[in-house]
């Protein structure tokens, strides 16, 4: 418990829920894997979400375009261009389209998952929500197709004794 | 640590993760959980902002956060790749109780806790075992090692948090990587064993109990 910020969030996180305190399923862990199935098209937060500072190399050209200082106001449109499907999504022949009316807070997240892999708890902690907003934002993206989520151990509610003997041994191979 | 938040660049999982797998490191405030997570994590550790419920705040005896609605408290994070596609996250979880209700979902499938406790401020350490207990959580005792610390043996330190024999208690200098690794190594040694001894029955070939040389002893004398 530490590295508490110096400012508050002005806007509190049910805002950018759009008021909703319960996520549409429950099966969201702190560790369920996240993946965006299509990329935002020009994502951009002009809304609740807070922006999302750059760090490092700035290889992401289109993320990088949006690192101009103030968010400018949402001049696009939802009839933004989308992204051509060459993005690399083995899984999805066809990326899913992404709603014009989609919340921002909503278009942040699938632009933080940048068409990739994210736990909940590493969105909630790059967007700067609780993690029980990001499980409401998450499963809505989930019921709409955009966003897929798989458990944090496939096929096992509990940890077994492999797993437990192959996380001792991969903390080992650390000290080597 | 930097209060920055982070970006996603450089976030992103690999591939190749397949279990993600979560250890607690949990103590009283500021005996060393983010040291120690700092200190074995590949990312530099992250944090989300939690809101307590009005009703866990109500119970608490906190003089200051009485008049608020809601308190947020941060939790931070890190994440270790291991061999195998074995992604270890570790949570750093207060451990007062006003924090119960977090504490829930915190805990949900992790393996285990790793207590961090402070030599020169046990008392402050019973809450957070107490919570670790009622969670169900298998844990181990990490004595963060300061140096101004009294010196006890490992019988009154025992005695004192009222550990169970089997319990594991080791001494770790936090803002060591290999000693945060062992005192990680030596929970899911324990937790390995309680497993060993549960699973021992004729179906389970694999779970003799392991030879493990016992308890590491402190260098607390």
């Amino acid at each position: 418990m530490s590295g508490r910020r110096a400012g508050r969030p002005l806007v509190p996180a049910y805002v950018s829920t759009g008021g909703k305190t319960r996520p549409s399923r429950n099966s969201l862990e702190r560790l369920s894997v996240l993946t965006g199935l299509t990329v935002c098209p020009a994502e951009q937060s002009s809304g609740a979400g807070p922006p999302i500072p750059l760090h490092g190399t700035g290889h992401d050209v289109r993320r990088a375009r949006h690192n101009a200082p103030p968010p400018a106001p949402p001049s696009h449109t939802p009839a933004a261009p989308p992204v051509p499907a060459a993005s690399p999504i083995p899984s999805a022949p066809s990326a899913p389209s992404v709603p014009p009316g989609l919340p921002a807070a909503q278009r942040t997240l699938l632009g933080t998952l940048d068409g990739g892999s994210l736990t909940v708890v590493e969105t909630a902690a790059v967007l700067e929500l609780p993690v029980s907003a990001v499980r409401v934002l998450a499963a809505h993206l989930i019921d709409l197709g955009l966003v897929s989520a798989r458990p944090p151990i496939p096929f096992a509610a509990q940890p077994d004794l492999d797993l437990l003997e192959r996380v001792a041994d991969g903390l080992r191979a650390l000290k080597l | 640590m930097a209060s920055a938040p982070s970006s996603s660049n450089g976030l992103h999982l690999p591939d190749s993760a397949r279990e993600l797998v979560k250890i607690l490191v949990a103590g009283p405030f500021g005996v060393g959980k983010t040291t120690l997570i700092d200190s074995v994590s590949e990312i530099r550790p992250l944090h989300t902002e939690e809101q307590l419920s009005e009703a866990s705040v109500a119970v608490d005896d906190l003089a200051g956060v009485r008049d608020k609605t809601t308190t947020t408290v941060a939790i931070d994070f890190g994440r270790i790749s291991l061999n195998g596609g074995i992604v270890l996250y570790l949570f750093g979880t207060p451990g007062q109780e006003r924090f119960r209700s977090l504490w829930k979902d915190i805990a949900y499938g992790a393996l285990g806790a790793l207590v961090l406790v402070d030599t020169r401020r046990i008392d402050d350490s019973f809450e957070v075992l107490g919570l670790v207990e009622d969670a169900g959580l298998p844990y181990a005792v990490a004595l963060n090692t300061f140096p101004d610390a009294r010196q006890y043996t490992e019988e009154q330190l025992r005695t004192s948090l009222d550990l169970e024999p089997g319990t594991p208690m080791i001494a770790c200098d936090a803002r060591d990587t290999r000693a945060s690794i062992d005192a990680l190594i030596s929970l899911v040694q324990h937790l390995l064993t309680r497993m060993g001894h549960r699973s021992q029955g004729p179906a389970a070939d694999s779970a003799e109990p392991l030879p493990y040389d016992t308890v590491p002893s402190p260098e607390v004398r």
